[in-house]
C-alpha cells in the first residue's frame, strides 16, 4: 500500500496532536501528585524513611581482639594509723608478750627434722690456709705440700703400676737421690717388703720416675736442696 | 759369785743395752738419712705377658701355640698380652730359659715358653711359666702329648694352668659355644669351641631353629625349632643326632633355660593366648610351676646359677624391662633402670655374683650392659661400635660373648666382663642367640 502526499500530512497531524496530548496529560499529573506529596511532607517530613530500632542502627561491628583479663577495680585502702579525725588517738595494737618470750632453741627442736643431724654441714673447724698441716701450699691431695715434691710423687705413682691379680701384702720402701739439678742419679729398693712381685714394682717405678726425669729435669727449688743431699724415700702401699 | 763372774754379767749387761740402743736408735738414724714419704694407690692394670714364639720347635706347631696362647690369655681378663716387636731377650740363647732383666726391661711380669716336638702324627708339648720377679725358676711347668689335631686343645689346657696358677681357678679355654647361624632362609643350631674354632651344625633340619641353650653339663642342647610347624621344645645331644621333642604346647615353647642341676627348664608357654613363663620338666615337658601370670608379654627366662630365681623379659610397665622373680613362683621385680628397651638377660655364673647382662637400647643401636643387682652398678661392656645384643657370660663369669651385626663385621665377639679393653670377634656370619657352654673339664 502506497500512501498519497495528503494522507501522509494528515496521519503526522494526528500522530503530533496524540503526542502532544499525552505529554500534556502526563505533566498536569505528575504536578497535581507533587502538590499533594507536599502537603504530607509538611506534616511528616521523614515520612518515607524506614523507621528500625534505633540502637541496631547505631552499633558498631565488634573489633577482633585477644581475650581480655577482666579488671576488677581495686578496692579502696584505708588508710591505717591515719585519722581523719586531727584529735583521735592512734590505735594501740596489743603487745604480743608471748613472741617477746620466744624460745629459739625450742622452735627449732620443734621443727627439727632428726635427720637433719646426719646432713654434711661442712668441716666442724676450718682449716687454717696454709697451715694447719704444716703447709704453706694447700690442703687437697694434688696441692698440699711442697710443689717440687709433690710433683715428684706424682711423676712415682704414674709409673708404679701393679697387677691386679698379684697379692698386694707389704709395704716396700724406695728412695731416690736427687741432684740440685733435678736429674736422679740412685735409686734403691731400701727395704723389701718380701713381696718380690711388689718389690719388682716398685723398682719399676724408681726406674719410671728416674728415666723421666733425667729426660726432663726440674731444678731442684734452692731451699730444698739441703733436705735432697740426703735420700727421699717413699713407703709405697697398694 | 766370783769376781771374774761379775764382771762378765757386767759386761754382758753392757753389751745387751748397746745392742737395745742399736736397735732403737736404728729407725732414727733412717729418718735422719733424708724425707720419708708415704704413698698409696698403684694403678691395678692387667699382668703384663710375654709369649715368645719358641725358636728350638716345629716351625708352624711353634708359631700355633703362640698364636693360641696369645688369644687365649688376651681374652681372659687378666692378663695384657706384650707386643713380640718389643722383646729384647735372645731367644735363640734363652731357650726354655729367660734372662729376667731383658723382660723387666720390656714391662712384663710373667713370661711363657715352650718347645713343641712333632714326630709322625704325635706332638709334645713342654711349656712353662716364669715370673720376672722370681728369677730364672719357671713357677710352672707342663708336658702335654697327644695328636697333632690335638695341639690347640693341648695350647688351652696349658693356658687353664696359667689361670689358675694366678687365680686358683682354671680359665674358660676349650669352653664351647652354641648359637643360630642363619643362611639362605633356614636357621642351624651350631657348635663352635669359644674362640670360632671347630664349628659344626647340630640341627640337620632346614626349618627355622633358634634359641639354642646348654644343658649345665655340657652335654645336651635344648632349642626352639618350627620342623613341625610349631614353635616346639626339643632336645638334641651337645654332638647332634636326632632332637627329642621335649614340650609341643599350643602356641610359643620357647626360650628354654635349664635349672643349675639340668632337671627342669624355665620356658616361655603360650597355651593360653599370652606368652608367660613357667617351669617344666626337662625329661617330658610337664608343667611343674608357672612363673608369671598376666596380660603382659613375658618371655627371654634365665635360671639364675644359684636356681633362686629367674630374670626375664616383660612389657607389663610399657616397654620390655629386665625382671627377677623367685624360681619357685612369686612377686616380680624389675631390675632394669635405664632407657625403655631391655631384653635377654644372662646371669653371670661368677660364685657369690648376683650380676646380670643384658641388651639395651642405646639411641638407635643396642648395646650390652651388666647390673651388678646387690649394689645397682651398672657396667657398659659395649658402646659405638655396631649393634650387639644376646650377651652370654664364659663360665667363670671373666667374659661377655655376644652377637654383633656392623661395627667391624658381623659375628661373635667377645669382651671382658668388666668392661675394659676391647671386643675380639671370634666368629665371622650372621647369628644369634648365642650360649656359651660350661668349662671343659680339666
Amino acid at each position: 500500500m502506497s500512501l498519497t502526499g495528503s494522507a501522509l500530512h494528515t496521519y503526522s497531524g494526528l500522530g503530533t496532536a496524540l503526542v502532544v496530548a499525552l505529554v500534556g496529560v502526563g505533566t498536569w499529573r505528575a504536578q497535581a501528585c507533587s502538590a499533594e506529596a507536599s502537603d504530607e511532607k509538611k506534616k511528616d517530613p521523614y515520612a518515607d524513611m524506614e523507621v528500625i530500632e534505633a540502637s541496631l542502627a547505631m552499633k558498631a561491628p565488634a573489633e577482633v581482639v585477644q581475650p581480655q583479663k577482666q579488671f576488677r577495680q581495686p578496692d579502696p585502702v584505708k588508710p591505717e594509723g591515719v585519722s581523719r579525725d586531727a584529735d583521735a588517738k592512734p590505735v594501740e595494737r596489743p603487745k604480743d608478750e608471748a613472741k617477746d618470750n620466744i624460745d629459739i632453741d625450742k622452735v627449732l627442736n620443734k621443727n627439727r627434722d632428726d635427720d637433719d643431724d646426719e646432713l654434711p654441714v661442712g668441716p666442724a673447724t676450718m682449716p687454717v690456709v696454709g697451715a694447719f698441716d704444716g703447709s704453706d701450699e694447700g690442703w687437697g691431695d694434688e696441692t698440699k705440700g711442697d710443689p717440687f715434691l709433690g710433683a715428684l710423687k706424682s711423676d712415682l705413682m704414674r709409673a708404679w703400676e701393679f697387677p691386679e691379680i698379684l697379692s698386694e701384702v707389704g709395704t716396700p720402701i724406695g728412695c731416690i737421690h736427687i741432684e740440685p739439678d733435678g736429674t736422679i742419679p740412685e735409686i734403691k729398693l731400701d727395704v723389701a717388703s718380701g713381696n718380690s712381685e711388689l718389690d719388682d714394682s716398685v723398682e719399676r717405678a724408681l726406674k719410671g720416675l728416674k728415666k723421666k726425669r733425667d729426660e726432663d729435669p726440674r731444678p731442684v727449688p734452692a731451699y730444698l736442696v739441703p733436705k735432697t743431699r740426703k735420700w727421699i724415700c717413699y713407703r709405697m702401699k697398694v | 759369785m766370783l769376781p771374774n763372774e761379775g764382771v762378765k754379767a757386767r759386761a754382758l749387761r753392757v753389751a745387751l743395752l748397746v745392742v737395745a740402743a742399736l736397735v732403737i736408735a736404728a729407725p732414727a738414724a733412717r729418718a735422719d738419712d733424708g724425707v720419708i714419704i708415704d704413698v698409696s694407690g698403684a694403678k691395678r692394670g692387667r699382668y703384663p705377658i710375654a709369649v715368645p714364639v719358641a725358636v728350638d720347635s716345629d716351625g708352624a706347631a711353634a708359631a700355633e701355640v703362640a698364636s693360641i696362647a696369645s688369644f687365649d690369655l688376651g681374652v681372659a681378663g687378666y692378663f695384657k698380652v706384650l707386643d713380640p716387636a718389643s722383646f729384647l731377650a735372645d731367644l735363640g740363647t734363652e731357650k726354655l730359659g729367660i734372662d729376667p732383666p731383658k723382660w723387666k726391661d720390656v714391662g712384663a711380669y710373667g713370661v711363657i715358653k715352650y718347645r713343641v716336638v712333632t714326630a709322625g702324627d704325635k706332638v709334645e708339648l713342654e711349656a712353662r711359666l716364669y715370673e720376672v720377679s722370681k728369677g730364672t725358676s719357671a713357677v710352672l711347668t707342663k708336658t702335654y702329648k697327644g695328636t697333632k689335631g690335638d695341639l690347640r686343645k693341648l695350647t688351652h689346657a696349658w693356658c687353664n694352668e696359667v689361670v689358675k696358677y694366678y687365680t686358683g681357678e682354671y680359665g674358660f679355654f676349650g669352653s664351647r659355644l652354641t648359637y643360630v647361624a642363619k643362611k639362605r632362609g633356614a636357621s642351624t643350631v651350631m657348635v663352635a669351641d669359644f674362640d670360632g674354632a671347630n664349628p659344626y651344625s647340630v640341627t640337620r633340619n632346614t626349618s627355622v631353629n633358634m634359641l639354642p641353650a646348654w644343658s649345665p653339663g655340657g652335654g645336651s642342647i635344648a632349642f626352639t625349632s618350627y620342623m613341625r610347624n610349631n614353635p616346639d621344645l626339643y632336645v638334641v645331644g651337645a654332638g647332634g643326632g636326632r632332637p627329642k621333642k621335649v614340650a609341643s604346647y599350643k602356641g610359643m615353647n620357647t626360650g628354654a633355660s635349664w635349672s643349675p642341676d639340668g632337671s627342669k627348664l624355665a620356658v616361655t608357654l603360650s597355651k593360653d593366648g599370652n606368652p608367660d613363663i613357667y617351669v617344666i620338666s626337662a625329661s617330658d615337658g610337664a608343667i611343674l610351676t608357672r612363673i608369671t601370670d598376666n596380660k603382659a608379654i613375658d618371655t627371654s627366662p634365665a635360671w639364675s646359677p644359684d636356681g633362686s630365681s629367674i630374670a626375664f623379659v616383660s612389657d607389663r610397665e610399657g616397654g620390655p624391662q629386665i625382671f627377677v622373680a623367685p624360681a619357685g613362683g612369686g612377686a616380680a621385680k624389675r631390675v632394669s633402670k635405664n632407657g625403655s628397651y631391655n631384653t635377654t638377660p644372662s646371669w653371670s655364673p661368677a660364685k657369690g655374683a648376683r650380676v646380670l647382662a643384658y641388651t639395651t637400647r642405646d639411641g638407635g643401636a643396642y648395646d650390652i650392659v651388666t647390673i651388678d643387682l646387690a649394689t645397682g652398678t651398672m657396667t657398659r661392656i659395649t658402646q659405638s661400635a655396631g649393634s650387639n645384643e644376646e650377651p652370654s657370660w664364659s663360665p667363670n663369669g671373666r667374659a661377655i660373648a655376644f652377637a654383633r651385626t656392623g661395627g667391624g663385621g658381623s659375628g661373635i665377639y667377645i669382651a671382658s666382663a668388666d668392661g675394659q679393653g676391647t671386643a675380639v670377634k671370634v666368629l665371622t656370619g650372621s647369628v644369634t642367640g648365642i650360649d656359651w657352654g660350661p668349662a671343659p673339664k680339666p
